[in-house]
């Protein structure tokens, strides 16, 4: 059984996870300047496009 | 309509002609960060007439407040938070799909409540599916988000 990371993994991963963050908030950066309106109206496209594929496995609220 | 249908709700809002700004996991997505929601949370003008047209709209396509038995109007300004869903939905995984909130915690920890009229001050319009959307600003949204303080509220935190 393995051991603790070693210290290089665990850093990649935390770079990883740094440049995750960081592109997720450049995509809202982009998303923002494009308006509210397009915004919504792909988040509902998103929406179906997602009911369509696990509309039958919604989590309880 | 379905249990959970976002696009028609927006339309059936729009054509009881129901004043309201969109907060909530919407409006997240408005601003930018595309995440899953299941539910509509908006915050209704609490003029008289505006929240009949909405108790009406509600009756009309057999919704009731969770554990209500019958919607009014008076029951909407009175509970600061009422989550709706079809009656046939109450029990299912598809319940609530619509939550009105007359008034929406700001700052953190609630120390102020952001009612319809500061919301409405600085609301962005969005015009989509042939609508006019009114979607909470961006500061208005983050300082719900960090009034409420759960785990998705501070994961969008990070996001926005």
């Amino acid at each position: 059984m393995a051991s603790a990371q070693p210290p290089k993994t665990r850093r990649w991963v935390e770079a990883e996870q740094r440049r995750d963050r960081a592109a997720r908030r450049e995509i809202v950066r982009l998303n923002r300047a494009r308006g509210v309106g397009a915004n919504l109206e792909d988040a509902l496209r998103l929406h179906r496009a997602g009911e369509a594929m696990h509309g039958s496995v919604r989590p309880r609220q | 309509m379905s249990d959970y249908d976002p696009e028609a709700l927006f339309r059936a809002l729009h054509e009881a002609g129901v004043r309201y700004v969109l907060i909530g996991g919407w409006a997240v997505n408005a601003h930018g960060h595309h995440r899953y929601t299941g539910d509509v949370d908006i915050c209704p003008d609490p003029e008289p007439a505006n929240l009949e047209r909405l108790a009406a709209l509600l009756r009309g396509f057999n919704a009731s407040a969770l554990g209500l038995e019958e919607l009014s109007p008076a029951q909407l300004p009175a509970d600061p938070e009422i989550r709706m869903g079809s009656r046939t939905a109450a029990t299912s995984p598809r319940s609530p799909t619509l939550a009105c909130s007359t008034s929406c915690s700001g700052v953190n920890g609630g120390e102020r409540e952001l009612e319809y009229a500061d919301l409405a001050a600085d609301a962005l319009s969005a015009e989509v599916l042939g609508l006019s959307i009114s979607v909470c600003s961006l500061p208005a949204l983050l300082e719900m988000k960090r009034a409420a303080g759960g785990p998705r509220d501070l994961e969008d935190l990070e996001h926005l």
